[in-house]
């Protein structure tokens, strides 16, 4: 019990210094107070606009935007995905794409889908999805071709074949991995929409924090900082929470967080 | 070349080949609309304002590559002294990984308008923007490094004498180096995007501001030429990277299949 005790302390010394570091230097106005603000304040502010303000709707919007991108992209990747490790043709077929466009930057294709769809949600909407879709295909397939044959041999002579191979074999061995991928491209999903809603839409949290750069309104800038970096926080605990609900087989393996961060995007 | 290869090397092109072919033909039959889809071959041929002086596409891609060259150099020089400083003790690796984990999901380009306050629209503002998240990566991909060392070298080394710098330049750094390079890589990348996304909403100049320009004026041909450029530029951090990180460090391979 010490032992967790301790390694909690370790966790959240330094956070918690860092919080009470600022708080003092922001109140003595050491730092300069135009810019610097006491977290206090900022926290008042995040949840008076929350309330009252626009941030809620901004929230609001984010979430539904990165909701219907993850859909998809979860769908489309993890289809794709399984398909392409499992036929030849298929990945002969996509692979080049996959590949090719994987370390585009994804932000780059937003104006492109501006001018194509208008200005609407559907452009945000697919440039967050593009950004998932790639993580989420490219990981799956990986995840396929990392089953073992010794194991699909003996699945199949235990009589996994046919629609029964898929779903009583293949999703339940590539399980964790899919899992791993998935929340990696939740994550790079996010970052990439509140990216393209600070470079080019009115409205989400992007673009909240844009304004409120443009019209010098410190405070609110740093509710949408704050604002992001809990919803990543959430979304990444969410995952972590249904983790053991969903692969309980996997508790205790994956606990060595493989994959750190995501990368490309 | 054998048959086999050049089998292997027929199949991969295919594809692409195949998707170009249809876009033209689709685009030249006005199937898609070629004010939004133009034929790839007018694309391509659209591509030679790269060396158009007066355009100056090139000027904008060596501005680019020149902000990414500098925000990664920066990051690695500052995220493995900060990442190997902080495992002195598991009170700073924890605690400083907790304080990153919280700033990760931030993307970077959110940090401009914060900054662009204190700076002023600056090269700095934007440069220090580009560096928020390649350098978190780096910092994170060290601590990572350096655990990833097994106890016992670091036992023998202390053993036999390793003392301070000596210890860090001989033992530490070394040992995560595998773990470094795979940051370098990731960075690369938050960096490419970063730039971009700055240069779109910031810069005077670079690849994202030509891109946003065209967009503006609605040029749809000049902005693939961008988009052609900008995916030039992230095969080039990432496979060409690649590439050159197994040459250089050629048991990286050996480490990335076992972890």
């Amino acid at each position: 019990m010490t032992g967790t005790l301790r390694t909690l302390g370790q966790t959240w010394a330094i956070p918690i210094l860092l919080v009470v570091l600022w708080e003092v230097l922001t109140r003595t106005e050491v730092l300069d107070p135009r810019f610097f603000i006491p977290l206090g304040d900022i926290a008042v502010t995040t949840v008076e606009e929350l309330v009252n303000g626009r941030l809620g709707s901004d929230l609001l919007t984010t979430l539904r935007r990165l909701g219907f991108a993850f859909a998809l992209a979860a769908v489309a990747g993890v289809g794709l995905g399984i398909a392409s490790g499992h036929w030849r043709l298929i990945e002969w077929l996509t692979r080049p794409i996959t590949d090719t466009l994987y370390p585009l930057p994804k932000i780059a294709i937003l104006p492109l889908f501006i001018i194509i769809v208008g200005r609407g949600e559907v452009a945000f909407i697919l440039t967050a999805f593009a950004t998932g879709f790639f993580q989420i295909i490219i990981s799956t397939r990986g995840s396929v071709r990392n089953v073992s044959p010794e194991l699909i041999e003996a699945g199949r002579n235990f009589g996994a074949t046919g629609h029964r191979y898929f779903t009583r074999f293949l999703f339940p061995a590539i399980a964790p991995q899919l899992f791993n991928g998935l929340r990696l491209g939740l994550a790079t999903c996010l970052i990439t929409l509140i990216a393209a809603e600070f470079v080019g839409s009115d409205s989400g949290l992007g673009s909240m924090i844009h304004r409120a750069g443009q019209q010098f309104a410190v405070d609110e800038m740093y509710a949408g900082l704050v604002l992001v970096g809990l919803l990543g926080l959430v979304v990444s605990l969410l995952f972590r929470a249904l983790e053991p609900l969903l692969l309980p087989w996997q508790r205790g393996i994956s606990q060595n967080g493989t994959g750190l961060v995501a990368s490309g995007g | 070349m054998t048959w086999r290869t050049l089998r292997g090397k027929s199949v991969l092109l295919s594809g692409p080949v195949l998707i170009l072919a249809a876009w033209e033909l689709l685009s030249r039959t006005e199937v898609l609309r070629p004010t939004f889809f133009p034929p790839p071959t007018t694309i391509f041929a659209r591509s030679s304002i790269i060396f158009d002086a007066e355009d100056g596409l090139a000027a904008d891609i060596g501005i680019t590559v020149l902000r990414v060259l500098i925000t990664i150099l920066a990051a690695v020089a500052l995220g493995v002294v900060i990442g190997i400083a902080v495992t002195v003790s598991r009170w700073t690796e924890r605690g400083t990984t907790t304080v990153l984990a919280f700033v990760y999901p931030i993307p970077g380009v959110l940090f401009l308008p914060f900054l662009t306050f204190i700076l002023g629209r600056t090269e700095a503002a934007f440069l220090m923007t580009a560096l928020v998240t390649p350098l978190v990566v780096m910092v994170l991909y060290t601590i990572a490094g350096v655990r990833s060392i097994d106890p016992i070298y670091l036992e023998v080394a202390r053993n036999y004498g390793a003392r301070g710098t000596r210890y860090f330049l001989r033992v530490i750094l070394p040992g995560s180096l595998p773990s470094i390079v795979t940051g370098i890589r990731i960075s690369l990348g938050f960096s490419l995007i970063a730039v971009i996304a700055i240069e779109m909403v910031g810069a005077q100049d670079g690849l994202g501001r030509f891109l946003w320009s065209n967009w503006q004026i609605l040029r749809v041909t000049d902005m693939y030429v961008a988009l052609l450029c900008i995916a030039v530029l992230g095969l080039l951090s990432s496979v060409g990277f690649d590439a050159i990180a197994d040459r250089l460090l050629p048991w990286r391979a050996d480490t990335e299949k076992a972890s």
